[in-house]
């Protein structure tokens, strides 16, 4: 585990968290459900609206592992890979 | 008859990658269950994705948007791409570093030594194992409407009551044979290569299928002009497919659905197959990109089969009784005989990315957890016999689902989430046992008591039943609140009544560290 994980400041941590909160929140909101507007004419604007939900899923799930990743789970790499059965 | 060949030489390839994989084998019951710890980034991102994406994301997301429009894709698709990650951040991490420092092959093994209580595996195996063969229902379903729905017509004298093509049994039964061949030869290897193999199989072939698709049912000279033509057609005659209506509560409660992958044996032992903490990162930020591109496209191809018009015909006069069968017939309409047995296979593919890590995680999960429970001098047990009995447990569990299969069909959407719920509703459990010092033994039982007290009571009364009715709420949310809040409520009160922990549970599972302890803040 690099320093620079190990040494996230614990705002930043938090501020991921928060993130992942405001992401849930975003992905429940219904302001968009009934909206009949075609993207592009085909891509319907609620169908639209929930793939940018994954797309910011996937940004925000690469700031979590590079400022709250668990360091704790370094201490285990280093345990020896060999069979143990 | 050129589908049908297509489809056996496919699975013929996938036997030969187990008999590879199998040469690549250390002889160990280690290297056959986990493959040594070996597993890199991509192959851990490729295999957990093929192995939480089965029937259930191609063939029942296909055949729910049919019924129910665009809306699936939030009920499911982009709730699981937060929620998988969250699991694999949160559970999964920890889980493996756990794994690593005290050598669990299995979540019974971990939760026998974190509650200090040899008995509690006794409980929880039945309920993991009893909730794992709905599992498998989905994908031995899937396998066999497939089959069935791109092979009709083959036949021109066999099989005409199901439209003369390979019948649903027939196709479901050469499914798990062939499933079970290559991960008796490849074991956790195996299916760790098979996995990557059928998971760029089914990506890269859905993507053609939904090409051919829209360009068969938009028509159009450009592609645009194609998708644009298909879902003109919808908004013509079923506007109301491309609007989402969820109440409110039956929403959010889907978010509870995928908080099972928390929870899947399968993926528990796929977490700890991997090479280092790091690999997970891969998967926690790429899986919510995969299912949009699986999930979405399905989501569109189900709401335009609604309205599709292929040669002057109605694609469908009356709903199919089995929606299950809507992408296969779909395909076997708009696609060439090779395109379709191509397109089959990627299907196919998808359902036994996932079935092959179910068969070996109960195999491992019985000789683990119940043959050489309570055996200290595993060492002195003979390597090959422990894996031929995990063989051999694995048949029969796979008979059993088999022969469920047989029964009344279930839509794959409304099973899932009846399995899926029963895996949330151990999640309190797990996140407390990972999370939370005050976690006892008597909070753990009553919370997995809970869990299946509530599970049994919604499933058969008034909501549910089988095959499970879509029809009904539980205050306004699906069964899965309930089930995941009761069993968490359980465990925190009787956790606070009984007495803590002893310090050597604690020292060995709470060590004191400075910096971040965890996934969670």
């Amino acid at each position: 585990m690099s320093s620079r994980e190990d040494g996230a400041p614990r705002w930043c941590r938090r501020g991921f968290w928060i993130g992942v909160i405001l992401l849930v929140a975003v992905q429940q909101y219904p302001g968009f459900w009934d909206s009949r507007t075609l993207v592009l004419d085909f891509l319907p604007v609620p169908l639209c609206y929930q793939i940018v939900v994954s797309l910011l899923a996937v940004a925000v799930w690469w700031i979590g592992t590079v400022v709250a990743w668990p360091a704790d789970s370094s201490d285990a790499e280093v345990v020896s890979h060999e069979d143990v059965s | 008859m050129t589908q049908l060949s297509i489809i056996i030489g496919y699975l013929s390839l996938l036997l030969a990658l187990g008999v590879v994989a199998s040469r690549k084998s250390r002889g160990t019951s280690r290297d056959y269950l986990l493959a040594s710890h070996s597993i890199g980034p991509v192959l851990l991102l490729m295999s957990l994705f093929g192995t939480t994406m089965t029937a259930f994301a191609l063939v029942g997301s296909t055949g729910k948007s049919y019924q129910l429009g665009i809306g699936v894709y939030g009920l499911m698709a982009s709730s699981s791409g937060i929620v998988h990650s969250l699991c694999f951040f949160v559970i999964g991490v920890k889980l493996w570093t756990l794994g690593q420092k005290h050598g669990y092959t299995t979540q019974v093994e971990y939760f026998r030594d974190r509650l200090g209580s040899h008995t509690f595996g006794f409980l929880l195996f039945p309920v993991l194992v009893g909730l794992v063969i709905p599992y498998l229902l989905i994908g031995v379903l899937g396998a066999g409407a497939v089959i069935n729905g791109v092979t009709r017509g083959t036949f021109d004298e066999m099989f005409a009551s199901a439209g003369h093509g390979v019948p649903g049994w027939l196709g479901s039964l050469v499914i798990c044979l062939v499933v079970l061949g290559y991960v008796f030869a490849g074991g956790m290897r195996g299916t760790a290569w098979a996995n990557t193999f059928q998971t760029s199989v089914f990506m890269v072939l859905g993507v053609v299928t939904f090409v051919v698709i829209a360009r068969e049912i938009g028509g159009g000279e450009t592609f645009l002009e194609s998708l644009q033509g298909a879902t003109a057609r919808v908004l013509e005659s079923h506007p109301e497919k491309l609007v989402m209506k969820p109440p409110r509560l039956f929403f959010l409660s889907f978010l509870l659905i995928p908080l099972s992958a928390g929870m899947f044996p399968h993926l528990f032992q796929h977490w700890l197959t991997a090479r280092s903490a790091s690999a997970f990162k891969l998967p926690v930020i790429v899986h919510p990109l995969f299912i949009l591109i699986v999930w979405a496209p399905c989501v569109m191809v189900g709401a335009w089969a609604t309205s599709a018009v292929i040669d002057g015909q109605p694609l469908f006069t009356t709903p199919p009784e089995n929606v299950n069968t809507v992408l296969p017939i779909l395909v076997s309409r708009v696609a060439g005989p090779v395109l379709s047995g191509l397109l089959s296979a990627g299907i196919l593919a998808a359902v036994m990315s996932s079935l092959d890590s179910q068969f070996l995680c109960l195999g491992t999960m019985f000789t683990n957890d119940i043959v050489l429970a309570g055996r200290t001098g595993r060492r002195d047990i003979d390597d090959t016999r422990v894996v031929r009995m995990a063989r051999w447990f694995i048949v029969a569990i796979v008979a059993v689902t088999y022969l469920l299969s047989l029964g009344a069909p279930a839509a794959i959407f409304d099973l899932g989430l009846w399995c899926f719920a029963g895996f949330s509703g151990l999640v309190p459990l797990v996140l407390a046992a990972l999370y939370w010092r005050r976690l006892t033994l008597a909070g753990a039982t009553a919370s997995v008591v809970a869990m299946v007290a509530t599970w049994l009571t919604l499933f058969f009364g008034d909501m549910g039943g089988y095959p499970p009715d879509p029809r009904y709420k539980f205050l306004g949310m699906l069964p899965v609140a309930a089930i995941v809040l009761v069993p968490a409520v359980v465990l925190i009160v009787v956790s606070w009544s009984t007495r803590p922990p002893s310090d050597a549970i604690l020292n060995k599972f709470f060590p004191k560290v400075s910096g971040n302890e965890g996934g969670l803040p």
